[in-house]
């Protein structure tokens, strides 16, 4: 027994540490274990007590750093606030000009087509709006996506529309893109209509989108009518043959809006004049 | 010789009472207030400090009974994995024994030998942190060694020169 106690004393020093270290090792293995868990709760609670008192103390350093990180905030916000001002004041604009818009909606009559007939070749719509809804000979019609014709006969109830897919039809138009004009016919086959008179040294693509230019009194200028499917030189012509595929659907239309806008008269009359004074000289 | 004895047990509680009331001082400077003195995350190992020193002055048994229980009640008010910070300090603090030497104590205590050591066993104690905490798996060995191992062994060595003056001082 003496020499057990002796070993012990020689070697405490040794086996404390072997003791120890095996104790620590069991701790660490037994960390998560469910009967140390509610001991760490209280002291997770205990420790975030005591933290919080001691929280009014301030970290210079990382005030520092805090305020550093919101100076640059504040600089990025204070960017944002000016492009989001700028961008309000273009919205205003942008606004107006919607509400101008919407004024001309005003001056739209919806309608819908109730009929569709072929007289002589020339293919008509029936409208179920008439006299009585204000509508008139010469007035427009277009949906959203383009151009539909104008009104040739109106009763009071109903008004035949003639669509701009009949051949004797000729709108004057202009490429959106750099404003060249030209005459839109419909080349007679299918839904394709035709540019006949631009001439080659002109600038003309593919995809290029028509709209109704200022020298059709017929028609209210800036209305799209098609997109460019084909340019080609035919027999090495001075002019290109331009196709174009509308953006109407002529086949399934059923609604559409009739503009209240009227044809300029003296304009008309004017023309009509100089071409009865022609006739008379030709005679 | 009974008095003596008495006297002599009283001594060593004092004693001790001394070292761990200064342990739990420092275990509550580390927990609230190394937080503010902090560089670059790095913070100085005054737990390691009062080990070896205790080490050094009272042989290794005490310092190994000493630095586990303190360490041990570190790891309970630090929310850390249980023996953890224990089990690192203990490898160290064996370490120190070989050092230690009865009544010469401030002959080392008192010379920047002391913080040369200090350098040495803190190194030696993140490392055996570093082997057994398992949430370090996601640095690479290098960047944990250069930034936190190196990092907290050069902070601790600085804060240690302050045991290094107040014992030349006490010496001389």
């Amino acid at each position: 027994m003496d020499k057990l106690i002796s070993f012990f004393y020689k070697f405490k020093d040794y086996l404390t540490f072997l003791i120890l270290n095996i104790l620590c090792l069991f701790l660490i293995y037994n960390s998560d274990s469910i009967y140390l868990g509610g001991f760490r709760s209280l002291i997770v609670n205990y420790l975030g007590w005591t933290q919080e008192s001691f929280s009014f103390i301030n970290n210079p350093i990382i005030l520092k750093s805090e305020n550093r990180a919101l100076r640059d905030l504040n600089l990025f916000l204070s960017n944002e606030i000016t492009n989001a001002r700028v961008v309000q004041l273009e919205n205003e604009k942008l606004r107006e000009l919607l509400n101008f818009r919407e004024k001309e909606t005003k001056d739209y009559i919806s309608a819908e087509v109730v009929g569709k007939s072929n007289v002589s070749l020339r293919s008509f719509f029936i409208l179920d709006k008439g006299i009585e809804d204000s509508v008139k000979f010469g007035m427009s019609c277009r949906t959203d996506a383009g151009l539909v014709g104008v009104i040739n006969f109106v009763s009071s109830n109903y008004s035949i529309l003639e669509i701009i897919r009949n051949k004797h039809i000729s709108i004057a138009i202009k490429i959106q893109r750099n404003a060249i004009n030209g005459i839109l016919v419909w080349s007679g086959v299918d839904n394709v209509f035709e540019i006949k008179n631009i001439p080659v040294s002109y600038d003309v693509k593919v995809n290029d989108i028509i709209i109704t230019s200022d020298f059709s009194n017929k028609y209210p200028n800036e209305i799209p009518v098609g997109k460019i499917i084909k340019v080609e030189n035919i027999n090495g012509s001075l002019f290109y043959t331009i196709k174009v595929k509308p953006f109407v659907d002529f086949y399934n239309l059923e609604q559409l809006f009739i503009d209240k806008k009227l044809p300029n008269v003296e304009k008309n009359n004017i023309i009509l004049d100089l071409i009865d004074r022609i006739n008379k000289i030709n005679k | 010789m009974k008095i003596n004895f008495e006297k002599n047990d009283v001594n060593i509680y004092r004693k001790y009472s001394k070292y761990f009331g200064f342990g739990f001082l420092l275990i509550f400077i580390h927990i609230y207030v190394l937080n503010y003195i902090e560089v670059f995350g790095i913070i100085p190992d005054l737990l390691l400090i009062i080990s070896i020193l205790v080490t050094i002055k009272e042989g290794r048994f005490s310092g190994l009974i000493f630095s586990f229980i303190l360490c041990l009640i570190f790891d309970l008010l630090n929310n850390e994995i249980y023996g953890l910070t224990s089990i690192s300090k203990l490898f160290v603090v064996f370490l120190a024994g070989f050092y230690y030497d009865e009544g010469k104590s401030i002959l080392i205590l008192s010379k920047f030998k002391f913080t040369f050591l200090i350098f040495i066993f803190s190194i030696i104690s993140n490392l055996v942190f570093y082997f057994f905490d398992q949430r370090i798996l996601n640095f690479s060995f290098y960047n944990y060694f250069v930034y936190f191992i190196l990092g907290n062994s050069i902070y601790t060595t600085l804060i240690s020169s302050i045991v290094v003056i107040y014992y030349s001082n006490k010496r001389y």
